[in-house]
């Protein structure tokens, strides 16, 4: 068992320091990949996916 | 070495037959042969037959008394049968089964007692497949405090008091011993070991016990019958549990201290850069609401980008669709904020909801040429906003999430050895609470 524990805190550590290394967060994003260089120029063209009307 | 084995005793039981000076009787109220193993200091003898109990100090062998059982116990050791237990040689010549009434239940247990010429007298007692060797101290404990004493450095805490009273007796013993004796015995535990107190109107003895597994016993006296089980857990049973408990407290301390050390190493050494920052402002009438930021520039490795938002909403509200492009890609990573704070009064009581400013974090954002485009939402006229970005900004998220992690384990041997404690205290005169008892009473209040 504390063996089992031992690799187990091993691990724990490990994914803390990969976690903290990336800047690892539970907040999520959506990934949109290759959109159009003109949104520059016309920010209005680009909808977001979290377009919407949103108040509680 | 030579002159230490001349200067040892041998405590060894003389083997033959002839050496050892077994007397041989016939019972007076039965005729039944019977053996006197205890040498000059066996007092009492019970016939396995009849259930006589005769004086053995008589010349006559008066009978004491005569008890009836209704089931004849066999001794697990067969009383004659010779073992070498922890080191000394023993001879079992004695057996009798106790009893105590708790609560109106009979909790009934045998006890062995053990001989050897030179090493005196010992016990064994056996209740529910538990064992422990048992011995006279050679010390009066020292009473603590009320209901602990303390002995070789030990401190024993109470478990139980009770009258015991002897059910069956059978073989030789010391003293005259008689079916229906009673005595007060008083058990305080410090596992493996056990402190007695029995308590005669005649005398008062302090005996200690030591837990010990049925298997040493069977090996030492060559028993071929099967080890009982056991069963339930015994006052003074060690925990397995509590070595290993122990172990992985230390464990848990030791990768505490090092994911500590990493926070803090990770906290020097993270950047927190504000890496762009600027103003807005939002008009219901604008036909194109949408603003695309300054290309700013991400470095380092891949790590996290916070967004930090602030609005001039007073009992409104704002909701900002954000992404952050990489020019040189087209990737963007998509995410949505509402900044909201509504305050007041009601029934004279202030108020507020919400708040003027917002945090969003997006992790692991490689390095890269950015630019954040907004879109805002909103119901009032006009407000302003404003937007700083911070790259590789230090969390304590994960360090607590390791934290709880890492106790997962102790917190479950914790209780586990918890519950072997609630297990044995169970049967003493402390109960422990049961954990359900808190739950159960904490949801009550």
């Amino acid at each position: 068992v504390l063996k089992l524990f031992f690799v187990y805190g091993l691990l724990i550590l490990a994914l803390f320091c990969y976690a903290d290394y990336r800047g690892v967060s539970l907040t999520s994003y959506d990934e949109v990949k290759n959109l159009p260089k003109s949104i520059r120029n016309n920010p209005g063209s680009y909808r977001s996916m979290y377009q919407r009307y949103y108040h509680k | 070495m030579d002159g230490d084995r001349a200067g040892a005793i041998n405590t060894a039981l003389p083997d033959a037959p002839g050496t050892l000076k077994i007397r041989t009787l016939q019972c007076p109220g039965c005729g039944a042969p019977l053996s006197v193993r205890g040498l000059e200091q066996t007092q009492s003898l019970a016939c396995g037959s009849c259930g006589s109990i005769i004086d053995i100090t008589d010349e006559n062998l008066r009978i004491i008394t005569t008890f009836q059982s209704k089931i004849k116990y066999q001794p697990l050791i067969p009383l004659g049968t010779r073992g070498k237990l922890r080191g000394d040689a023993f001879e079992a010549i004695g057996y009798m089964r106790r009893q105590i009434t708790v609560e109106g239940v009979d909790y009934e247990w045998s006890e062995y007692l053990l001989f050897n010429p030179y090493k005196g007298f010992r016990w064994l007692s056996e209740y529910n497949g538990h064992w422990s060797d048992i011995k006279v101290t050679t010390q009066i404990p020292k009473r603590q405090r009320e209901g602990a004493f303390s002995y070789l450095g030990r401190t024993f805490l109470h478990f139980q008091t009770a009258e015991a009273r002897v059910s069956y007796v059978l073989g030789e013993f010391y003293w005259l011993v008689e079916v229906g004796e009673i005595c007060q015995v008083s058990d305080f535990v410090s596992p493996p070991f056990i402190l007695s107190f029995e308590q005669t109107e005649a005398e008062a003895t302090w005996s200690i016990g030591e837990y010990i597994e049925p298997a040493v016993i069977w090996k030492a006296f060559g028993l071929k019958s099967s080890v009982p089980p056991k069963v339930g857990i015994a006052p003074n049973q060690p925990s397995k549990l509590a070595d290993l408990s122990g172990q992985i407290w230390k464990w848990w301390g030791i990768f505490l201290l090092v994911a500590f050390l990493v926070q803090m190493i990770f906290l020097l050494l993270s950047g927190n850069r504000l890496v762009f920052q600027d103003a807005f402002a939002f008009h219901l009438a604008d036909k194109e609401k949408s603003r695309v930021t300054e290309i700013f520039e991400l470095t380092g490795r891949p790590s996290n980008v916070v967004v930090r938002s602030k609005a001039d909403v007073n009992n409104s509200w704002i909701y900002l669709n954000l992404a952050l492009i990489n020019e040189e890609t087209g990737n963007a990573y998509d995410f949505g904020r509402e900044i909201s704070y509504y305050h007041g009064r009601d029934g004279g009581e202030a108020w507020s909801e919400g708040s003027p400013s917002d945090e969003a974090v997006l992790p692991s954002i490689p390095a890269g040429r950015y630019y954040l485009r907004i879109e805002p939402e909103a119901e009032v006229a006009s407000l302003n906003y404003s937007v700083q970005i911070y790259r590789d900004v230090p969390s304590w998220t994960f360090f607590f999430l390791t934290l709880v992690g890492l106790s997962v384990f102790p917190i479950f041997y914790w209780w586990r050895r918890r519950t072997f404690e609630y297990y044995r205290w169970s049967e003493s005169d402390h109960p422990m609470r049961s954990l359900s008892s808190y739950v159960s009473r904490s949801s009550e209040e």
